[in-house]
C-alpha cells in the first residue's frame, strides 16, 4: 500500500463514484433506488478512514505532490460532510429528478475527491489541478436541473471563469518553477527566505496567484460568476460550488500564501509578508469591495437565489478578513466559520429549494407565503439564515467576531467598519426575504401546497438544525481543533 | 452562591418554547406555554427572595468559562439595577401568554417567540460578560420582529421591516462598540467586572481616516446611538409607533413595557461601569435628549386620534423622563430610574391589554371614535383603567409617584429646569389620559355598533389584577424594593477619588472585588 493507503479517503470515495455509476448503468430505471445509502456508505468510509488518519505524523506523499497534514485532514473532513449532507438533499428534494440523481450524486463524490486533493495539495502545479477538476465537475452539476436553460448557461459561466483561474495559477506555478526549478511549496518557502523573488516578478507571481484563487474563493475582482451561477444551478450545486470550491480555495490560499509570500515574525502565531511589499493591502481592497459590494446588490435582489448568492458572497469577504491579517487566530477563525456557513448555506438553500421546486419560481414576489403552515421549514430556514448571517444565538456570531476581531487587532477599521455595514445590509435583506416566506402571500392561500408531509425531511432538517445550535455552545472545543490543525504552517 | 437560578429562569422559557411548539395537543401547548413562562416567573421569586438588599455588587453569580480563545464567559448575576427588571419580565410574561390563550391560528409559534422574548431579556438584564449581553439583546430583536410580521394587523410587513432596519442597525453598533472595547485592553475581556476593575475602559485613542479619535468617546456613542435605535428615542422611535399600530396588543406590550426598560438599563449600566469619565461629560447630552423626548412625547400624546399611537407616545415620554434621570447623574435620580422602569412598566403592560382587549371585543380603537359610558357596561375595566392612568400621571399611592418623584428631585439638583419640564410633561399626560378616560369611558353608554361591552373577561380580571396589585404596592410601600435598588444606583453614579483611581489594578485573572457598598448617606432614602 504505503503511500497510496494514506489516500484512502479518496480512493474509498473514487470507488464509490465507480460503484454508483456501475449500479445506475445496470438497473437504471428499478423502483427502489440505491443511490443514497451507496453514496453515505462511501462517504462514511472514508469518514472514518480520515479520522483514522489523525494517527499518523504529518508527511508529504508522492515526492511532495500531496502533504498528510491536520490542516489537510481539517478540510478533508469539511468535504466529506458537505458531500454527506449534499447528497442527502439531492435524495430528498424534488429539484433533482428521480432519473438522473445517480449521476448527479457521483459527480458530487467525484468533486469531493478533487476537492480532497486540493485540500492536500502542497505542491502548486497539484494545487492548480486539483482545483480545475472540482471546478470542471462543478461546472457539471451546476448544469443539471429541470430549468435546463437558466442551468445550462450557469455551468458555461462557471466553466469560463475557472478556466482563467486555472491558467492563472498554472502561470504562476509555471514561472516558479523555471525560476527555482520546484514546484514544492516546502521547498519554495525555503528558497523564498532566503531569496526572495525580485520585485516586479513577485508582484506579477502574486497578482497571478490572486487572480487565480480569486474566483473559487468568490472574492473581488473574481465574484462576478457567482450571482448568476447560483441562481441557474441547482441549489445544491450552488452549495457544492459556494462552500466546498471556495473552502478548497481558501485551503489552498492558505497554503501558498503563507509559504510563498510570508514569513513567520517573532512573535509567535503572526506572520509578515516576506519582501518588500505589502500584499496585505490588496488583499484589504479585495475584502472590501467584496463586503460591501454584494452587500449593497442584496438589497435591490428580487430573485431569492440571487439574494443568498450575495450573502456567500459576503461571507468570503469576512473569509478574506481572516486571511489577510497572517494570524494563526485569523486563519483559525477561517477553517471555524467554513465548517459552520457549509452547514447553514446547504441548510438554507434546500429550504429554499423545496420552495421554489413546488411553486416553479424563485422570484421573492412568487414565494411569498411559500412556508406558511410549514413550522418545521420555517424554523429551519429562520436558524439556517441567522446562523449563515453569522447572527446570535448561533456559533457563526463567533466566528465573525472572530473575522471582524482580526481585522480590528491589525487596525483595519475601516474594513470592520464595512463588514459590520454588510452584516447589516445582508441581514435586513435576508429579513425581508423572510417575512416574506413566512406571511400569506398576495395570491391567498396556497392549498395545494397544505398537508404534504415528509418524515425524511423533518429528519434531515433536524440532523442539520441540531449540530448548529450544539455548535454555539461547542464553539470552544471547535475553534481549539481548528487552532490545532494549524500544524502545517510550521514547516 | 452560585443557585443557577438565573440561568434556569433563561432556559425554561427556551425549553417551553421548544416543547410547546412540538406537543400534539393545542390546549397541551398553550399550557405547556403558560407553564414555562410562570416557571420561569417562579424561579424569579425565589431568586428575589434570595438577593440581598444591602449589597451593590453582582449577586447570585452563575459563572462557566464558554470560548476562552475568546475570553468570552457565560457570566450571569443579579444587582440593583436588574433584580427590578426580573420582577418586571416575571410578572408581565405570563400575563402576556395568557393574554394570547384565545388565539385561533398560529397560537404556538406566538407563544414559542414570546417564550424566546422572555429568556432572551432576562439573559439580556443579567449578562456579565459583553458578547453574551450582545448574545441575549441581539437575539430579543429577532422574535420581536417575526411577531409583528406574522401576526400583526394590515399593514404589519412595512411595520416589521422598519423594527427590522432599526433593530438590525441597532444591534450592529452595539456589537461595534463591544468589539471596541473587547480590543481596547490588554489583555482583551469582554467581562465587566474586568473592565470596572480597571477603571473603565482605557483612554486610547484610534487612528480613523487620519482623525485620532478617543475609543472610549466612540464606543459611548456607538452604544448610545446602538440602544438608542432599539428603545424608541425620538427622532428614531418611527419604528416604535409603526409597531404600536400593526402588533398584537400582547407583543406591543412585550417590547414597550419591557424591552425598552431593559435597553434603559443596559444604558444606564454600561454608561456608567464603562465610561465614567465620558458620561461625566456627556451626562448634559443624554439629559438633553430625555428632555426633547419626553416633551415630544408629551405633546405628541395630544393630537392622536387612535389610542395605540397614545400609548407608543406615553412610552416615549415615559423614556424621555428615565433619560433626564441618567443624565442627572444623582443617586435618587439613579433610583428613580430603577423604580420607575418597572413602575411604568406595569402600567404600560395593563393599559396595553386593556386596550387591545377593548380593540378586539368592542372594536374600539380611536379616542375619538363614537365609544362613550363604558364605565356602565364595564366597571371593571373602568377601574383598571383608572388605576393605570393613575399610576403613569403619578398620582399619590401608585407605583409611578416614587419613580417620577425621585426622578424629579434629582434632576433638580442638577438642573432646576427640569422640575418644569418634568411638570408641564405631567400635566399634559394627565390632560391626554383623563381626556381618553372621559371620552370612553363616561357618559351615556354608545352601545349601538358595538360588538360587545367591553368588559374585562374572567381571564383577564385573573391576569391583570396581579399587575394592578403590584402597581398600587409599590405605590403605598415601595422600601423593600428601594432597598434592593439603592446601594447599586448609588455605586453606579459614585466616582472613585483621585486617591482611588491611583491604587493599582487587580492583576488578570484575580477575581475582582465586588463594588463597595457605598455608605447609607451616600444614598438616599425615599
Amino acid at each position: 500500500m504505503g503511500e497510496l493507503g494514506l489516500l484512502l479517503p479518496e480512493v474509498y470515495l473514487a470507488a464509490t463514484v465507480i460503484g454508483l455509476v456501475l449500479g445506475e448503468s445496470a438497473h437504471h430505471g428499478e423502483r427502489v433506488r440505491l443511490v443514497l445509502p451507496t453514496a453515505l456508505l462511501g462517504i462514511g468510509g472514508a469518514l472514518i478512514q480520515t479520522i483514522l488518519m489523525y494517527r499518523h505524523e504529518a508527511a508529504l506523499l508522492f515526492g511532495g505532490a500531496l502533504s498528510l497534514d491536520a490542516f489537510g485532514l481539517y478540510f478533508k473532513l469539511l468535504f466529506l460532510l458537505l458531500a454527506a449532507i449534499s447528497v442527502s438533499a439531492v435524495c430528498l428534494s424534488d429539484e433533482i429528478e428521480r432519473s438522473i440523481r445517480a449521476e448527479f450524486c457521483a459527480l458530487i463524490l467525484a468533486g469531493t475527491v478533487a476537492l480532497m486533493l486540493a485540500a492536500g495539495a502542497s505542491n502548486l502545479f497539484v494545487a492548480a489541478m486539483a482545483l480545475q477538476s472540482a471546478g470542471v465537475v462543478g461546472s457539471l452539476l451546476s448544469g443539471f436541473g429541470r430549468q435546463k436553460p437558466a442551468a445550462s448557461e450557469a455551468g458555461i459561466k462557471w466553466l469560463a471563469p475557472i478556466a482563467f483561474s486555472g491558467a492563472c495559477l498554472l502561470f504562476a506555478a509555471t514561472t516558479l518553477y523555471l525560476r527555482t526549478g520546484t514546484a514544492d511549496l516546502a521547498e519554495l518557502h525555503h528558497l523564498l527566505l532566503s531569496a526572495s523573488p525580485p520585485g516586479k516578478l513577485g508582484i506579477l507571481i502574486f497578482a497571478t496567484i490572486f487572480m487565480g484563487l480569486a474566483i473559487p474563493m468568490m472574492v473581488f475582482p473574481g465574484n462576478f460568476w457567482a450571482i448568476d451561477v447560483v441562481q441557474g444551478a441547482p441549489s445544491i450545486a450552488g452549495v457544492f460550488l459556494s462552500a466546498g470550491v471556495r473552502a478548497a480555495g481558501f485551503a489552498v490560499a492558505s497554503r501558498i500564501w503563507f509559504a510563498l509570500f510570508a514569513q513567520p515574525a517573532l512573535e509567535p502565531g503572526k506572520w509578515l509578508p516576506l519582501g518588500g511589499w505589502d500584499w496585505t493591502q490588496w488583499l484589504a481592497v479585495s475584502a472590501g469591495l467584496t463586503l460591501a459590494v454584494p452587500a449593497l446588490l442584496s438589497i435591490r435582489q428580487k430573485n431569492a437565489k440571487r439574494l443568498l448568492s450575495c450573502v456567500a458572497i459576503v461571507e468570503g469577504g469576512f473569509l478574506l478578513l481572516g486571511l489577510l491579517v497572517l494570524e494563526e487566530l485569523g486563519l483559525a477563525a477561517i477553517l471555524f466559520s467554513l465548517l459552520v456557513g457549509t452547514v447553514s448555506s446547504l441548510g438554507a438553500l434546500y429550504v429554499l429549494s423545496l420552495s421554489t421546486v413546488r411553486l416553479g419560481s424563485a422570484e421573492v414576489s412568487d414565494l411569498r407565503g411559500a412556508l406558511r403552515g410549514r413550522p418545521w421549514e420555517s424554523v429551519s430556514m429562520v436558524c439556517f439564515s441567522a446562523s449563515w448571517l453569522g447572527l446570535p444565538p448561533f456559533a457563526s456570531s463567533v466566528a465573525r467576531l472572530a473575522l471582524l476581531g482580526a481585522a480590528v487587532r491589525r487596525e483595519w477599521y475601516a474594513l470592520a467598519g464595512l463588514g459590520l455595514f454588510a452584516m447589516t445590509l445582508t441581514a435586513i435583506a435576508t429579513g425581508r426575504l423572510l417575512l416574506g416566506l413566512l406571511v400569506t402571500g398576495p395570491a391567498g392561500a396556497r392549498a395545494d401546497m397544505e398537508g404534504e408531509d415528509d418524515r425524511g425531511r423533518k429528519v434531515f432538517l433536524l440532523a442539520l438544525l441540531l449540530p448548529l445550535v450544539l455548535s454555539t455552545f461547542l464553539a470552544e472545543p471547535l475553534l481549539r481543533w481548528a487552532s490545532l490543525s494549524l500544524r502545517f504552517i510550521f514547516w | 452562591m452560585n443557585t443557577h437560578l438565573l440561568t434556569g429562569m433563561i432556559f425554561l422559557p427556551l425549553l417551553g418554547a421548544i416543547l410547546q411548539a412540538t406537543s400534539p395537543s393545542a390546549r397541551t401547548s398553550r399550557w405547556m406555554a403558560l407553564g414555562a413562562s410562570a416557571a420561569s416567573a417562579l424561579l424569579g421569586g425565589l431568586l428575589l427572595g434570595q438577593v440581598s438588599p444591602g449589597e451593590a455588587g453582582p449577586q447570585l453569580v452563575d459563572r462557566l468559562p464558554w470560548i476562552g480563545s475568546y475570553a468570552i464567559h457565560y457570566e450571569l448575576a443579579v444587582d440593583g439595577t436588574s433584580v427590578l427588571l426580573l420582577l418586571l419580565i416575571s410578572a408581565v410574561f405570563p400575563v402576556l401568554v395568557a393574554s394570547e390563550w384565545e388565539r385561533s391560528s398560529g397560537a404556538r409559534g406566538l407563544h414559542a417567540l414570546l417564550l424566546i422574548l422572555q429568556g432572551s431579556l432576562i439573559g439580556a438584564a443579567c449578562a456579565q460578560d459583553l458578547f453574551l449581553l450582545f448574545f441575549f439583546w441581539s437575539l430579543s430583536s429577532l422574535p420581536i420582529f417575526f411577531l409583528v410580521g406574522v401576526w400583526g394587523a394590515e399593514h404589519k410587513e412595512q411595520a416589521a421591516f422598519r423594527s427590522l432596519v432599526t433593530n438590525t442597525l441597532g444591534n450592529t453598533l452595539l456589537f461595534a462598540a463591544f468589539v471596541l472595547i473587547y480590543y481596547s485592553r490588554e489583555p482583551h475581556t469582554f467581562l465587566i467586572r474586568e473592565i470596572v476593575s480597571a477603571g473603565g475602559m482605557p483612554e486610547t485613542t484610534i487612528s480613523l481616516a487620519g482623525l485620532e479619535v478617543q475609543a472610549a468617546n466612540l464606543a459611548f456613542v456607538l452604544v448610545c446611538a446602538g440602544l438608542a435605535l432599539r428603545a424608541p428615542v425620538w427622532p428614531v422611535h418611527g419604528w416604535f409607533y409603526r409597531v404600536s399600530e400593526e402588533a398584537p396588543a400582547s407583543v406591543f406590550v412585550a417590547v414597550g413595557a419591557v424591552t425598552v426598560p431593559v435597553a434603559v438599563m443596559i444604558f444606564g449600566r454600561l454608561a456608567n461601569q464603562l465610561f465614567p469619565a465620558v458620561m461625566d461629560a456627556g451626562a448634559n447630552w443624554v439629559a438633553g435628549a430625555g428632555l426633547v423626548n419626553l416633551l415630544v412625547g408629551s405633546v405628541a400624546i395630544l393630537s392622536q386620534r387612535r389610542i395605540s399611537g397614545l400609548v407608543a407616545y406615553l412610552c416615549v415620554a415615559q423614556l424621555g423622563l428615565c433619560l433626564i434621570g441618567l443624565g442627572s447623574q444623582d443617586a435618587s435620580a439613579m433610583v428613580g430610574v430603577i423604580f420607575q422602569q418597572l413602575g411604568a412598566g406595569l402600567a404600560l403592560a395593563v393599559l396595553g391589554l386593556l386596550m387591545g382587549g377593548l380593540a378586539t371585543r368592542a372594536g374600539i380603537f380611536e379616542v375619538l371614535g363614537g365609544a362613550g359610558g363604558l364605565s356602565r357596561t364595564a366597571p371593571a375595566a373602568a377601574v383598571v383603567m383608572g388605576l393605570a392612568i393613575g399610576a403613569f400621571v403619578g398620582a399619590p399611592g401608585m407605583s409611578g409617584f416614587v419613580g417620577q418623584s425621585l426622578i424629579a428631585m434629582g434632576g433638580y439638583a442638577r438642573a432646576p429646569a427640569v422640575l418644569v419640564a418634568i411638570g408641564i410633561s405631567s400635566l399634559l399626560i394627565a390632560y391626554s389620559l383623563f381626556g381618553v378616560f372621559r371620552r370612553l369611558f363616561l357618559g351615556e353608554p354608545q352601545t349601538a355598533d358595538r360588538p360587545s361591552s367591553g368588559e374585562l373577561t374572567a381571564r383577564e380580571r385573573i391576569y391583570l389584577i396581579p399587575l394592578v396589585a403590584l402597581i398600587v404596592i409599590l405605590g403605598f410601600y415601595p422600601k423593600p424594593f428601594l432597598d434592593w435598588v439603592r446601594p447599586t444606583a448609588a455605586s453606579l453614579v459614585s466616582r472613585p477619588s483621585a486617591q482611588d483611581a491611583a491604587s493599582p489594578a487587580p492583576e488578570p485573572g484575580q477575581e475582582s472585588p465586588p463594588s463597595a457598598s457605598p455608605s447609607p448617606a451616600a444614598a438616599p432614602e425615599s
